[in-house]
């Protein structure tokens, strides 16, 4: 009772007076003063700047033309349906990479290979869908450890996964993940073997299957997806992926297990009441019904037993892909349950997988399970109940290591590897260090203890540090992603931008060091690479390379063999290069009807001399980078005469790249 | 003419088979190079002109050439890449000849290809250098920004937005050496042919 008063006094603090509260605690006050001799002395003295913001400018300031930053973040763009990717500590935004959402600039979603990949991620033909929810971009791995080919980009809204190669820093696949309206929270196994996603939102299975919402428990699933990656090929494929059915609890965030808990994942649920709203049907709104009950579920899932048990047969084939029923999890012993107080967020498990941390969300501690007294129970097999569907569930207090009081609202914790857990506390609009425990705590210090706050502005959401997810997180920074930026920068409208803190973690006190306005998308989560392990191209490496499949593609040209050709009476291919300062051929003749198909290859060698193909008449902007081979398609279903040109600046003659569409009329 | 080689001739031998290495060995470094640097490139772009090709960042020089109205590459001197390997191969055939030949004057005529051939080379190179740079249309569409021009084959000079430095390379400067061994050796048994002359009448006289 004490505690939903709580809850319900905070949320109202929340709404009535967030941006006008005084955060808990101050932000780092620095210990040594800075001292800066000549005009640098003038400028912080005629500024007013604190030696702290002195620190805090040397820290970030990233100098002209050197590559100053340290670490690439890639946020996700939320529902702008983008990865953006920004350098640190400079916290300057590199590239906003397209994914779900079209983009003119690159071409993405204008061209024939972007259309074919996204078209590809349509459950629903005559429904295309031109956006994307994107939470939680995640970085591929081997060995445990970052290697930055890929990017998993998973979309929470229409349950599709994406693939992003970072060589490229383009999107090459995109697929619908069979029987999930969502998929929201994951990881990459040590090696990148599977993508896991899990789903958020329950719903019948197969997608597009009706069932009434009164046959919730019944009829509705979750879904965890292990979509199976060929890294060769740097595609997913269905085929080779598994699912796990779940029971309708709303599983969120997922943790795997590392090191002694490999093999096992994590993830949490909010809704043991099993409530499905119906606000004007006498039933309370899912924000209350879901957090009635003192306790839901952290799922603890043998993967490796479902992936054996599916190889071995058990699986049934729903949607197209393999899926092991509930019941034969349940039976098998591949899932079960520890009570965890009200409706956790963040499952995160130590990188030492020794621990899991569950954020309390609406109880302000974040409970600490020991995976040794997990595995033991488990395999003893002493369950103390089991739920409606046949799950086991263990005791919450055998299994249960710490719990560590925090403050309001914890969501996610992250790892600086020296011993330390950061953890956001949305209501509190801070972020709480503490120190673990087990064989890595600090040297003297009390483990599971609370050990600084910092007040961040304002309600953080996700909170990410290097490599936090790997086995070997590297420290230095926390980013703080917080939803609301109120008051933090100048008004540029109703809907303002989310601001990104860069925190300084490296000292005895956290440190904010940048506020880094986010006006494109809204970043939930992001995930940070060591820059040097990026091995972006800085053009395609032989020219006339199809972007999507990085080979020579079928219809590339080189100078000297371009044409037009008139296929049949109804189809007109054409074969240009594009290059400083024309298109050739420049004149491009079809009749009203025509299917015309345009091959365009760039054949410059330089770095950055990228082409644009703008055909404003059949909505076309191109983009073609050095070597690059791109088509477009269209029907010229209007006659007239429509130039297309050069849309993306290119040499001292860019004004004079122009070429003629000529859309001769029907006789009649 | 042939005979068997004497141990003098042989020791006179040794600078005509250094010539002929060092005709052979230049062929496989760059006999030409010029560096070009602008704001736009902080790479720079290089021309690197070998003997029977040309290396180096050619498309990009001649794609940003055409604006001006300069020839490609390619087309200057296309015979001449197209001979040269022919030209060394008769340099050294004929200095592989020389011990077998018994008259002073037809070993000069021998070795002189090879004294020639660097020399020829050169001016040759400098023609083409100054052919590209003067022969510009002036239709070209930086003809208001770029004049009909006089590159030196080496030296510094600025065109454009560009600062060029050219110089020679290992090839051409092993070819030099080559020339100077094979220059002393045709006036070495050039003198000899005379002097030779010189022998006969002594011996006519002395009879």
């Amino acid at each position: 009772m004490v505690k939903k008063l709580v809850g319900i006094a905070a949320i109202a603090i929340l709404f009535t007076g967030c941006g006008k509260e005084t955060p808990p605690a101050a932000p780092g006050i620095g210990t040594g003063t800075v001292s800066v001799t000549g005009a640098g002395n003038d400028i912080a003295k005629e500024r007013g700047l604190t030696p702290e913001e002195v620190e805090a400018a040397l820290k970030t300031y990233p100098r002209p033309g050197k590559h100053d930053d340290e670490f690439i973040a890639f946020l996700s763009g939320g529902h702008a349906g983008t990865v953006i990717a920004v350098g640190l500590p400079s916290c300057r935004i590199l590239k906003e990479i397209p994914v779900y959402s079209a983009q003119s600039w690159s071409g993405w979603g204008f061209d024939k290979d972007s259309e074919d990949i996204l078209s590809e991620g349509n459950f629903y033909k005559d429904v295309p869908l031109h956006w994307g929810d994107v939470h939680h971009p995640k970085i591929s791995v081997t060995n445990g450890e970052h290697d930055g080919d890929f990017l998993a980009v998973a979309d929470k809204s229409a349950g599709r996964l994406a693939i992003v190669d970072l060589k490229t820093f383009k999107t090459i696949q995109v697929i619908k993940t069979p029987n999930t309206v969502s998929d929201h929270g994951n990881f990459w196994t040590p090696n990148s073997e599977y993508f896991v996603t899990s789903t958020f939102f329950p719903a019948p299975i197969p997608y597009g299957t009706y069932a009434p919402i009164e046959q919730y428990a019944e009829k509705f699933r979750g879904m965890i997806t292990f979509h199976s990656f060929d890294r060769k090929a740097a595609r997913v494929r269905l085929e080779n992926s598994f699912q796990i059915e779940l029971p309708p609890y709303i599983q969120d965030l997922m943790a795997a297990g590392k090191k002694p808990s490999f093999g096992y994942m994590f993830t949490n649920s909010l809704n043991t009441e099993l409530a499905y709203g119906g606000n004007m049907e006498g039933r309370p709104a899912m924000e209350i019904g879901a957090s009635k009950n003192e306790m839901d579920f952290v799922h603890v899932i043998h993967w490796k037993k479902a992936e054996e048990l599916v190889k071995a047969g058990r699986a049934k084939s729903i949607g197209g892909v393999n899926v092991l029923p509930l019941e034969v999890a349940a039976a098998e012993g591949v899932i079960c349950f520890i009570p965890i107080s009200k409706s956790p967020h963040g499952v995160d498990v130590t990188p030492d997988g020794e621990y899991l941390i569950c954020a309390g969300k609406l109880d302000p501690h974040a409970t600490v399970f020991s995976w040794k007294k997990i595995k033991q129970l488990i395999d003893e097999k002493k369950f103390e109940s089991k739920d409606r569907y046949g799950i086991p569930i263990l005791s919450h207090d055998a299994c249960l290591e710490a719990y560590v009081e925090l403050g309001l609202g914890p969501l996610h914790t992250v790892f600086d590897g020296k011993g330390y857990a950061y953890t956001s506390l949305f209501l509190d609009s801070a972020i709480a260090k503490w120190s673990l425990g087990g064989p890595r705590s600090k040297a003297g210090e009390e483990p599971w203890k609370l050990q600084e706050k910092i007040g961040v502005h304002y309600n953080i959401g996700h909170l990410t540090a290097p490599a936090t997810d790997t086995i070997a997180p590297l420290g230095k920074y926390v980013l703080s992603l917080n939803k609301w930026s109120v008051d933090r920068f100048p008004a540029v409208g109703p809907l303002h931008p989310q601001n990104m803190q860069l925190i300084d973690i490296s000292g005895d006190k956290m440190k904010i060091l940048y506020d880094l306005p986010i006006g494109i998308g809204e970043p939930h989560a992001a995930d940070i690479l060591l820059a040097s392990k990026l091995k972006a191209w800085t053009v395609y490496p032989e020219v006339g390379t199809n972007t999507r499949t990085l080979k020579r593609d079928s219809f590339a040209v080189s100078t000297g063999r371009e044409r037009v050709l008139r296929e049949d009476d109804k189809t007109v291919r054409v074969f240009m290069t594009v290059v400083r300062s024309q298109f050739r051929p420049d004149t491009i003749r079809v009749k009203e009807g025509d299917h015309v198909i345009l091959h365009l290859t760039n054949v410059e060698r330089a770095r950055d001399a990228t082409h644009g193909f703008a055909l404003h008449a059949y909505n076309v902007n191109a983009s073609l980078d050095p070597g690059a081979t791109v088509t477009v398609e269209f029907d010229a279903k209007h006659p007239g005469v429509y130039p297309f040109y050069c849309s993306e600046f290119c040499s001292a003659l860019h004004m004079e790249m122009i070429g003629w569409l000529l859309v001769e009329p029907k006789e009649n | 003419m042939l005979e068997k080689p004497h141990l003098r001739t042989v020791v006179h031998l040794i600078p005509s088979w250094i010539t002929m290495g060092l005709l052979a060995v230049s062929f496989w470094y760059p006999f030409w190079e010029s560096n070009m640097k602008a704001p736009q490139y902080p790479d720079g772009l290089k021309l690197i002109a070998y003997q029977d090709h040309v290396e180096g960042d050619v498309d990009e020089i001649n794609t940003l050439n055409h604006y001006v109205g300069m020839s490609t590459i390619d087309k200057v001197a296309a015979l001449e890449r197209k001979l040269a390997p022919m030209a060394l191969m008769f340099c050294m055939v004929h200095l592989l000849y020389v011990p077998f030949v018994k008259n002073y004057l037809l070993r000069a005529l021998f070795i002189l290809p090879s004294a020639l051939y660097p020399i020829v080379a050169i001016i040759d190179m400098n023609h083409w250098i100054k052919f590209l740079g003067q022969h510009l249309d002036p239709e070209a569409p930086l003809s208001m920004t770029v004049k009909p021009f006089v590159a030196p084959l080496v030296g510094d000079y600025k065109v454009a937005n560009f600062d060029v430095s050219s110089h020679f390379g290992t090839g051409a400067n092993l070819l030099f050496i080559a020339a100077g061994f094979a220059f002393v050796g045709f006036l070495t048994h050039l003198i000899l042919w005379a002097l030779s002359f010189r022998k006969k009448a002594e011996v006519k006289c002395s009879q």
